[in-house]
């Protein structure tokens, strides 16, 4: 009776456990050292599979199951194809007493060697770039109250930005005045982000954000580009309603100032 | 005949290939497997393969004929073998006229041997046997296991007597006892799907009525029977709709109770493959349903599921069954016939089989 309970056999034909129970590389059916490729090759295959009207899915499982399946995924995802989440969670993971992974590296011996030269020369990239091995170790320590800041399907924010108090102060300053360059002066000086993140982060260049927030409409290139400017700007900022109100306003600004100026419109 | 009786004296095929999956899984296999007890020795079996799949029409003969002939120029000798008891067509396939002798002249006259109903196909190593005499066929599979025992002991032992390496069987539509039978018996069942809803669901009807029908086998190889009906009567009242409430899951769960036989059974699942084949593909979403489908069996069922590939839409189908020729031999470089190679490497691949130099 006794290889009844054997898992090395019973591992390849029935995964087993709950949805619940699956870790994350489980649940996106990849091996433990993945690389980044794999992984996202895996969550694209895996999504296709499970999103909404797949014919494959008919009659078997229900749509909210699927939705459940793609929720997982999604989330699997997010930490898996981040660096730094990652290794928190393969730390989690090992910690937690399944000890999948720490036996696995056990039992290959080229899996450590490998894995072992792979983080040494991470290190050794990080301390050149800046990254070094505390910082990383911070990171760790925060990754998991923090906001998730870049993921694959959210918009990108601030660091601080949907904080409450943050929130407040935004929604405060946004009752204040009209709609000028003054505003997202404000606005970014409120969260304490500079002018180069800023640029950095929405791709927007530093002569036109300064130009913005000036109210240099000399500088500003044509309509269309300062409403796509404006429109990543405030969403970078935190503003989550209104957001056309301003750029309307704000828009409506520059067309004064160019009709004033004899400026063709276009 | 002729041509398999001169080829099976040739010294130089003697011996055949073997499949290192048939091997390695032959303990496996044979819980599993339907009347396991004429079976001694995996070196004298052929590798059974099984195209199924639920629904009428997704091209099941198609397959079976096209795919026999891909495998035979590939170097293995290939028997085919027509089960479709309902309407038996594999000949026009191959682009023969209606046979004289057929498998009921068999195995209900017993008037020929099983030797004397194997045909020549128009393709080097490959033969077949015809269906036909639906009713009576029908008749003897339904009434009695004599028949289905006989069908058995000659399927085994192909390899034996005439050095066959690989049998194709062409399973009929639905699910009727004798079809899941010689589906599960295989050791890779393909399950034909067309890219729309009905054929799915249907597939996937038949694959669980397929794991039912394992749960029998496995119940009677092993003295079981009770555990099994238990088993099977759980199952059908169990509702599914969600992943968590697939068969594996629910054989899994079932582990606490019927150790042993979950481990059996489990074993048996080892034994065998599931490919999937996707027929009459029109668009990249069709071609990707296999994949889901996949998945989709493996985490739902707990079966060992390989896509073997697609067969695109083709005119060349319906042209080369007018021309009343076989498809790959009538249409050599047609998209599909390359599509059918692919199948047919997926299949040697699976079974660990390798090609003849």
């Amino acid at each position: 009776m006794d290889d009844c309970h054997n898992e090395s056999i019973m591992k390849p034909v029935f995964s087993g456990q709950t949805n619940s129970e699956q870790n994350y590389y489980e649940v996106l059916e990849v091996p433990f050292d993945a690389s980044k490729m794999q992984i996202r090759e895996a969550y694209i295959r895996l999504k296709s599979t499970y999103s909404n009207g797949n014919q494959a899915l008919y009659s078997l499982i229900s749509d909210e199951d699927a939705q459940n399946t793609l929720n997982q995924l999604e989330d699997a995802y997010r930490v898996l194809y981040d660096d730094i989440l990652r290794k928190d969670y393969d730390q989690n993971i090992a910690g937690s007493g399944t000890g999948k992974q720490a036996s696995r590296r056990l039992v290959d011996p080229f899996h450590t060697a490998f894995t072992e030269r792979e983080s040494l020369l991470k290190e050794n990239y990080s301390g050149s770039s800046g990254l070094t091995q505390e910082n990383l170790w911070k990171g760790c320590a925060t990754t998991s109250t923090k906001q998730p800041i870049e993921t694959a399907n959210k918009m990108r924010f601030a660091h601080h930005a949907l904080e409450n108090g943050i929130q407040e102060k935004i929604k405060s300053r946004l009752e204040q005045s009209d709609v000028d360059g003054t505003l997202i002066r404000d606005l970014r000086e409120i969260q304490g982000v500079t002018l180069n993140e800023l640029q950095d982060r929405t791709k927007v260049s530093l002569q036109y954000i300064i130009a913005l927030e000036n109210n240099d409409f000399q500088t500003l290139p044509s309509v269309v580009y300062v409403k796509g400017f404006l429109k990543i700007c405030l969403q970078y900022l935190g503003v989550q309603k209104g957001v056309d109100k301003i750029i309307n306003q704000y828009l409506e600004s520059v067309r004064h100032w160019r009709e004033s100026k004899g400026i063709e419109q276009y | 005949m002729l041509e398999v009786k001169k080829q099976s004296n040739d010294p130089g095929v003697s011996g055949g290939r073997l499949s290192q999956h048939v091997l390695n899984h032959f303990d496996n296999w044979r819980i599993g497997s339907s009347v396991p007890s004429l079976v001694a020795s995996p070196y004298k079996l052929p590798v059974i393969i099984a195209v199924g799949g639920g629904k009428g029409g997704v091209g099941k003969s198609v397959v079976s004929a096209n795919l026999a002939a891909m495998l035979a120029q590939s170097g293995f000798r290939v028997l085919a073998i027509d089960l479709d008891v309902g309407c038996a067509n594999l000949h026009s396939h191959f682009g023969v006229a209606m046979p004289s002798k057929s498998l009921a002249d068999c195995l209900i006259s017993q008037r020929l041997t099983f030797k004397d109903i194997i045909l020549p196909a128009p393709v080097q190593g490959l033969a077949f046997v015809a269906g036909g005499r639906e009713e009576q066929l029908l008749d003897a599979f339904e009434s009695s296991q004599n028949a289905i025992r006989t069908l058995w002991e000659m399927i085994y032992n192909c390899k034996k007597d005439f050095k066959v390496d690989i049998v194709l069987l062409d399973l009929g539509a639905g699910t009727h006892r004798h079809t899941l039978d010689f589906f599960v018996g295989s050791h890779l069942g393909i399950v034909t799907v067309l890219p729309e809803p009905t054929s799915i669901e249907n597939a996937y009807v038949f694959l669980k009525m397929s794991m039912q029908k394992l749960l029998v086998n496995v119940g009677e190889n092993t003295r079981n029977q009770d555990t099994a009906s238990e088993i099977i009567e759980a199952l059908s009242t169990m509702s599914g709709g969600s992943l968590n409430k697939g068969y594996a899951h629910f054989i899994q769960s079932l582990k606490i109770s019927y150790p042993r036989f979950i481990h059996n059974f489990t074993q048996a699942v080892l034994g065998r493959y599931v490919g999937i084949l996707i027929n009459q593909t029109r668009d990249q979403s069709d071609v990707d349903i296999g994949l889901s489908m996949e998945h989709i069996c493996f985490k739902y069922f707990g079966l060992q599921s390989k896509y073997l590939g697609y067969l695109n839409h083709d005119q060349a189908v319906l042209k080369s069954l007018r021309n009343r020729r076989l498809l790959v031999a009538d249409f050599p470089h047609s998209l599909i016939a390359k599509r059918l190679a692919v199948a047919a490497a997926h299949c040697l691949k699976i079974m660990v089989l390798q090609r003849r130099a």
